[in-house]
This record gives C-alpha cells, structure tokens and sequence, in this order.
C-alpha cells in the first residue's frame, strides 16, 4: 500500500483528505505544521507521496521542505504537491526550485487530486 | 512598487469599492468552501445592528502598502457545525468544537489567500496571518475612529438553507490610487470565482 504524508495545520482539511485518500486505496500519515512533519518525514521508513500545506505556524511549508531536502543531501526522496490558498509566483518559483512536483489551489478539488496523485505514483484507485 | 497620484475623492471611491468588493468576496469564497451550500450576502439581521455577537469569531489580518484589512467571521457554534457537517458530508454531532474552529479559520484563510493572490496579480505586496480564533463582540457603537481612512463594515452572508454568518471589516486605506488602479484586475479575479465552480487547478511543474 502507498503512503501519502499529510502536512496541514487545519483540522477539518486532513480530516477530508485523509478520507478521500483512504477511500481511494492509500495509507495515510498525517503532521500538523512544519516542525511534525519535519519530525514524521525523518522517522517514517517510506513516503509515496507528500502533500503540504504553506502557511502554518512555525514553520511554514516551503521552509520546513528547504530543511528536509538539506538533510537529504539536497535532494526530496519523494514526489511532493504543496496544497493551499497562496497563488503567488515567487512563491511557486521557489517550491519548484524545491523539487516540488505540483502547485493546488486551496479548496481542493477530489478528482483532480486523485488524477494528479495517480499521475506521479502510477497508482490505480481502487475507487475507480 | 507602483507610482500613483491621488484626487481627494480617491479615498471615498477606495473605500466604497473595497467594502463591496469584499462583501461580495466573502459569499463567494464561503460557497467554494463549502461545496454543497450556496451562500450569498445581505444586509446584517443575524444579532443585534449595533453589537455583533456570535459565540466566536475567526478572523485574518492582512497588510502591506495599500492600508489594512481586518476580515472577521462571527458565528454561532450551532450554525457553523451544521455548515461545517454539511461541507464534510458527516453527521452534525460529529463535528466537535475544534472541527468548527478549524473549519472557519480555513474560511478566513481562503479570503485572505484570495484577496492576497489578487492583489499579487497586480504586483501589489500583501501580508496575511494564519486565521486564527478568538471570543468577544465586535461593538460599532463604542469602536469608532475618527478617520476618513478607516471604515468597519458589517454584513450577513446567508446559505441557501438558512445558514447566517455575521462577518464584519475592518479597513484602512494608505494608498487609495493603488486600489483605484487595480479595480479591473480585481473585478475580473472576483467575478471568474463568483462564476465559475472549477476549484483545486493543479499546476504541473
């Protein structure tokens, strides 16, 4: 089973997203800002897929992706979207020079997050 | 940085536009939220005219070189579960207090994101705070600045079903050109959100 790893500091947005990805066949690892998930990515043996939200408190998405690809020896292990309500391009720009794979707006859309994660961990939904 | 030149009737223009522009935002924004309730805005009824009081408020602040804006979402606990379990397709008694904090802050983080990604479009800078909740009535009656510059708005934004939440503004303006300039962009942006349902675009790198 693949593993995608949640980062959101929003209850009610893991919550749903947990739910959907459940539905459609994933193990789902939840953290609630940047530090966790920091934490939870450096002590889980295999991620399929992270999805992170940006503004958290703390440390917010991007920073807490700029810290793991450092500890990685510069580079992310593992295919990463950033999901939230910011649309900035200097924003983007800097995810991208990250190794983030893909930018969703905030709220999300089910089918297109499902066809956007089958997309980079080939993974038939059981769903479907 | 933009150039800009104002008139003295900027300012009124300015502040009339962005109190609109945000009522209108805040339907539109709470409806994509929710996805199975269509919310549009009205004139406040909820509480009291005076002293807007719901059991909790959820607000976001943003700044920058046009002035500040103070967006805040109050709500009766029992109202905003039933939203928040309808958006999440549960049971209402399943949607605990933390549920309906989370689920109104992100709310105020999707105006906010909105009315910030706006605003960068036009390549004016503006900084947004995490949403955050707090407590207390929000009283025009003994709140009142005495400057041209400031106005607090408040409004209704009710569902299709009979859901209220009383949501209020808090606005100064620095720059008012810059907001006057920048009306077409923002108007466009607000209008594509009012009319089209398509949420969550994905963009490949």
């Amino acid at each position: 089973m693949k593993t995608i790893l949640i980062i959101d500091d929003s209850q009610t947005v893991r919550m749903q997203l947990k739910t959907l990805l459940e539905t459609a066949g994933f193990k789902v690892e939840e953290a609630i800002d940047g530090q966790s998930g920091y934490n939870k990515i450096m002590s889980l043996p295999k991620i399929d897929l992270l999805i992170t939200d940006y503004n958290m408190p703390g440390s917010d998405g991007l920073s807490m992706l700029e810290s793991v690809k450092a500890k990685m020896g510069g580079n992310l292990n593992f295919p990463t979207f950033v999901m939230t309500t910011e649309t900035s391009e200097s924003l983007k720009q800097t995810g991208k020079s990250l190794g983030v794979l893909a930018w969703i707006n905030k709220p999300f859309s089910p089918d297109k997050l499902i066809a956007a994660i089958q997309k980079v961990t080939n993974f038939k939904s059981a769903a479907s | 940085m933009q150039s800009h030149s104002g008139t003295p009737f900027d300012l009124p223009k300015a502040n009339n536009f962005l109190q609109n522009y945000i009522i209108e935002m805040s339907a539109s924004r709470l409806t994509k939220h929710c996805q199975t309730l269509k919310f549009k805005s009205d004139s406040i009824s909820a509480y009291e005219k005076s002293v807007i009081l719901g059991d909790e408020i959820s607000m976001i602040l943003l700044w920058g070189e046009i002035g500040s804006v103070v967006l805040k979402s109050h709500y009766k606990m029992d109202v905003a579960q039933d939203i928040c379990a309808n958006a999440l397709g549960i049971q209402k008694e399943n949607v605990n207090v933390e549920m309906v904090r989370a689920y109104m802050n992100e709310y105020n983080n999707l105006m906010g994101g909105f009315f910030r990604g706006v605003l960068e479009t036009a390549k004016v800078i503006v900084g947004m705070s995490l949403p955050f909740t707090t407590k207390g009535a929000d009283e025009e009656c003994f709140f009142k600045i005495r400057d041209p510059r400031y106005t607090f708005t408040k409004w209704d934004v009710k569902s299709d079903k009979g859901h209220i939440i009383s949501c209020t503004s808090e606005i100064l303006i620095l720059n008012p050109r810059l907001i006057l300039d920048n009306e077409n962009i923002m108007n466009t942006a607000l209008e594509n959100d009012k009319q089209n349902n398509d949420i969550g675009n994905v963009e490949f790198f």
